[in-house]
């Protein structure tokens, strides 16, 4: 299982909030797959369900039908601690906001997964991350000295420190300029076919999903379209 | 790392943490270096003699600090008689003890409060305390009297003692503090015995002359050696003792309690401002038990720095406390610090427990942070109250409630104890129902208010209940404030009142005459007012330990309060010297029925039969028993009049040689008032500084996180159209309303409390007890809480909208 193509299966699923008449479908019986190696860009006008899908498949949430497995793992049956596992091992999470942690300098933050893990991360490994980012010169950085750009490229250099099967990004240029989006998106798409990360990455924005190999279209919870490289 | 980093980044949240636990440590290391200096310590006066015969001891559990039923002369010179015949003896030495004071100048010297005693001059050999000049005294006329008076042998000097002033010549001096007169003049003034030193001969074992003293004294007395030699502690040096105890007690138990409480909340509020951060951590893969282990980290963190630095600092203020509590009379003269470890180590422990401990719930709480959190941009709470807490609010409630019933109805002793308790129960019970609470009492308060006001009302109201957490958080050190000062401060307002031979004697006098500068009136003084009504207080023993306070009736005294006494059964008439009036609950206790003579031992330590004339009702008189006061004279004649109140227009002149000052019965009052609650105002004063102190801090720390917490919804309302000065209002009605609710919930903690306490003194002292609520404390607590809260929220709001230091739109970008 572990060297299947698809990295991320949905079968199914559903999400559904509230109970009763006031039962709101977030998702409605999604069945797609995420690739090995591709990047792929999930749209959607507000409240068509993306980041809900973007949440369950990465393990966040749970469906309330059907099932979800992440590098051949069904989530399904996993208490809270299996799940945190799970993520911090095979996921990787970059967000809209850049959700470093205040505290710590920029490599400390990139290091934090590996500690959680227990793990001790090589210096090596470190610069390595950060340079890959582009980022080398700013390792001893808190947070509050770095602009946006930096900031979600130490958000990138952390959520890919474990190697993680897949990344998920919600929204990721949601904050940041024109310019310094593109820098970003240029820099996924490097990662994506330098290193053959998987790359899903929900967004409304055409221009970013212009990176994609693949997008995925919703509306009221399904998958409406599906488009290869435009 | 991450707990290390985050305490150090994040300084500021942890200040109020540290600050309450740093003080918290100090205030314990301080009360527990003192508690465990104080202990009884055998007096000076006896440092010479290793073996001690004391009179039997009589009940203890009325907490009354009675001395020991005393021997009459002639019992004390048979036990004299068989104590020097017991092998190693080679005397026994019967002391005496009676007030005597010197007057220089026409002044009495010394401290009232203190320890101003006479004894005959054999009991000097039991120090031993020796002559620093001069000879012994011979004859009636002559004394021995302390160096420090600065008199030589050989002059004269006027003594005071329960007769009157006399003049002595001084024979000799001493180094202590004792005076000694012949053994003529100790026995009159003291007939009754307590105390026989065995001076031993030279190479007689302690232990074995005790066996044998026990084998000769039996049942008549009790043999002490070694350690129980500190029981011969003076009972008023005892009764000191324990007051302080008791305040350090308290202290002790409300800093751990208030320090828990504002630990608890100031961690707990941290983590809901946390939420995201550790949403973000639970996201990229700590685990929930990771992210407990982080809070404790962190806890510890802060509880090792804050707990070292309260201990140095404890060690430096102890000393200071000690002598805070003797000039207070809470701790006898000559009371030091002694450093010790285990008191040390105890309350650094104790400074890390309270750490860990308030941060468990806290760490729980965080550990439950969903990861999806970190995503969430809402300020919505979920679910405030939970099953646990509400399980928590009820019990502690229930524990509160009953815990006012046990103290209403309960040993009378432990009852302030008992009260602090229940108190302690009901303000956790209330603070964790808070998210219930709060709500309802947001809109009883904002009901009236809420029509009248434009947009500040509402979004404070609404805000307030939208962050229901937040606005307990800002409630609770309130409601402890308040609810602590209230209680503590009416419960010393609570006055008995309603017997009637106190009232009547006391309102029909115009003028006073009162003890100044001496302990209390001797005879002369008494006598210098012929027409005064007077009560002598004095101690009978009824027999198997117990004994009962009785009070001497000048015939003017029991003529003035006659009218308004109510008789049960028997007769206010014919009564003479060998009949006494006693109160309904003394006469059901010890059976004593109206025609019974019974037997009843004096403070001379001779029994005398005494027929029951009269049973009154409780609220007839505070005494249990009624004599004519020349029937206690006659047996009690080292006992003082307290005061001496005079009817007639003429205020009486009496000589300040006498001790004693006349004034008007309106002064007399207020002045009782003011005596009365020196101690109270200190006991007052540690406490409520204590607990004021200490939550003060937690308000401004909380109201402070609040705020900087609020600085983005502050910059919305600055970008829907408030001017800044609209935005303050807002923030200063929501502090007010949490403020507000905190001190409406902390005066019905007291308010419930002190009835309990009510009805409890109501029943015990079987008469009408009325409360006075300490308007004044309560105001006081009540404004100063207000105005922190004002404070430390509209200060920094004000900076955070001020236009000219920051965009409002600032705050659009998201943050963490």
């Amino acid at each position: 299982m572990k060297n299947s193509p698809d990295v991320v299966r949905l079968s199914s699923a559903t999400k559904r909030y509230g109970s009763g008449p006031q039962t709101v479908t977030a998702l409605d019986n999604v069945t797609t797959t995420f690739t090995r190696g591709t990047f792929t860009a999930v749209m959607g006008p507000s409240g068509s369900g993306k980041s809900t899908l973007l949440h369950c498949a990465a393990g966040l949430d749970r469906v309330s039908d059907g099932t979800v497995e992440i590098d051949g793992t069904e989530l399904g049956g996993l208490g809270e601690t299996a799940l945190t596992l799970v993520r911090r091992d095979r996921v990787g999470f970059v967000f809209q906001a850049f959700n470093l942690v205040s505290a710590l300098t920029a490599e400390q933050n990139i290091a934090l997964p590996l500690r959680l893990a227990g793990r001790r991360p090589g210096r090596e490994q470190l610069r390595a991350a950060l340079a890959e980012v582009g980022l080398g010169h700013r390792a001893t950085h808190r947070p509050s000295e770095l602009s946006g750009g930096e900031q979600q490229r130490v958000a990138i250099a952390r959520a890919l420190v474990t190697r993680p099967a897949v990344l998920f990004a919600d929204e990721p240029t949601g904050a940041l300029d024109t310019e310094t989006s593109r820098d970003v998106l240029a820099l996924l798409r490097g990662i994506v076919d330098r290193h053959h990360q998987t790359v899903v990455m929900v967004t409304h924005d055409p221009a970013a999903a212009a990176y994609a190999d693949r997008v995925l279209l919703l509306a009221d919870g399904r998958v409406v379209d599906e488009a290869g490289p435009c | 790392m991450l707990s290390l980093a985050t305490v150090r980044r994040r300084w500021a949240s942890f200040l109020g943490t540290f600050t309450a636990l740093f003080l918290g440590v100090t205030i314990l290391c301080m009360t527990a270096l003192v508690l465990t200096s104080a202990r009884p310590a055998t007096p000076q006066r006896y440092a010479g003699v290793r073996v001690v015969v004391q009179s039997p001891a009589v009940d203890q559990s009325d907490g009354t600090f009675t001395d020991t039923l005393p021997w009459p002369p002639a019992r004390t010179r048979e036990l004299v008689t068989a104590l020097t015949s017991v092998p190693g003896v080679a005397s026994a030495v019967p002391d005496r003890s009676f007030y005597v004071q010197a007057v220089v100048g026409g002044q009495p010297v010394g401290n009232p409060g203190a320890d101003l005693r006479g004894h005959p001059w054999s009991a000097a050999a039991l120090g031993p305390d020796e002559l620093t000049a001069g000879a012994a005294p011979e004859g009636a006329s002559q004394a021995v009297v302390p160096s420090a008076l600065g008199v030589q042998p050989g002059s004269r000097v006027t003594l005071l003692t329960a007769d009157g002033p006399a003049v002595y010549t001084v024979s000799g001096t001493v180094d202590s503090t004792a005076f000694y007169l012949s053994e003529g003049t100790a026995e009159r003034l003291a007939p009754g015995v307590r105390i026989i030193g065995l001076i031993t001969e030279p190479g007689a074992g302690p232990a074995a002359v005790a066996s044998a003293a026990a084998g000769v004294v039996g049942s008549a007395g009790e043999v002490l050696t070694g350690n129980a030699l500190t029981r011969l502690e003076a009972t008023f040096a005892a009764e000191t003792r324990w007051i302080g105890m008791q305040i350090l007690t308290a202290m002790a138990g409300l800093t751990t309690f208030v320090s828990i409480f504002v630990v608890a909340s100031t961690f707990a509020f941290g983590i809901v401002q946390r939420r995201r951060e550790l949403g973000l951590l639970r996201t990229i893969g700590a685990t929930p038990r990771q992210i407990r282990r982080m809070i404790h980290g962190e806890a510890l963190a802060v509880g090792v720095t804050a707990a070292v630095a309260g201990v140095v600092l404890g060690i430096v203020l102890a000393p200071m406390l000690a002598r805070l509590l003797v000039s207070g009379g809470l701790e006898p003269e000559g009371f030091t610090v002694r450093l010790q470890p285990p008191p040390l180590i105890g309350s650094f422990v104790l400074g890390l427990v309270v750490a860990l401990a308030g941060v468990r719930a806290a760490s729980r709480r965080a550990a439950r942070i969903a990861p999806l959190e970190a995503l969430r941009e809402a300020a919505l709470e979920k679910r405030p109250m939970t099953r646990t807490r509400w399980i928590g609010a009820i019990g502690c409630t229930t524990l509160g409630l009953a815990l006012v019933l046990v103290a209403a109805t309960g040993d009378p002793d432990r009852m302030i104890n008992n009260v602090l308790y229940a108190a302690m129960a009901l303000i956790v019970g209330l603070t964790l129902a808070a998210p219930a609470v709060i709500p309802l009492a947001v809109r009883a308060a904002w009901w009236p208010l809420g029509r009248l006001r434009g947009a500040t009302g509402l979004v404070a109201r609404e805000s307030a209940l939208t962050s229901v957490r937040r606005t307990a958080s800002t409630a609770a050190p309130v409601l402890v404030t308040v609810g602590f000062a209230v209680l503590i401060a009416g419960m010393f307002q609570i006055r008995a009142r309603g017997y009637a031979l106190e009232e009547t004697v006391s309102q029909q006098a115009t003028s006073v005459v009162t003890p100044r500068d001496t302990p209390g009136l001797s005879d002369a003084a008494v006598e210098a007012v012929p027409s005064g009504a007077s009560l002598l207080p004095t101690e009978l023993y009824a027999g198997d330990g117990r004994h009962i306070g009785a009070v001497g009736m000048s015939d003017a005294a029991f003529a003035r309060a006659r009218e308004r006494m109510t008789v049960v059964t028997g007769s206010l008439d014919g009564l003479d010297d060998d009949t006494m009036i006693v109160r309904a609950s003394t006469s059901a206790w010890l059976g004593w029925t109206p025609g019974r003579p019974v037997p009843v031992t004096f403070e001379d330590g001779t029994t005398g039969t005494v027929r029951v004339a009269t049973v009154i009702t409780d609220d007839s008189s505070s005494a249990s028993v009624l004599l004519p006061r020349r029937t206690v004279r006659r047996h009690a004649p080292d006992a003082l009049t307290q005061v001496v109140f005079v009817a007639g227009a003429k205020r009486p002149d009496v000589p300040a040689t006498l001790g004693a000052e006349a004034m008007s019965a309106r002064e007399y009052a207020e002045r009782t008032d003011a005596h009365d609650d020196r101690l109270v105002q200190i006991f007052l004063l540690v406490l409520i500084g204590t607990s004021l102190g200490y939550t003060c801090l937690a308000i401004a720390t909380t109201m402070l996180m609040a705020t900087a917490d609020r600085a983005p919804d502050l910059a919305v309302l600055r970008l829907s159209g408030a001017t800044p000065r609209q935005v303050l209002g807002i923030v200063a009605a929501e502090s007010t309303l949490s403020a507000g609710i905190g001190a409406a919930l902390g005066l019905g903690v007291a308010l419930v409390a002190l009835l309990g306490i009510r009805s409890g003194l109501s029943a015990q002292l079987g008469t009408d007890v009325s409360l006075n609520l300490p308007w004044s404390t309560m105001a006081l607590t009540i404004g100063l809480c207000l105005l922190l809260a004002l404070v430390s929220s509209v200060l920094p709001a004000r900076s955070s909208v001020n236009p000219a230091r920051r965009r409002p739109v600032g705050y659009a970008s998201p943050r963490l």
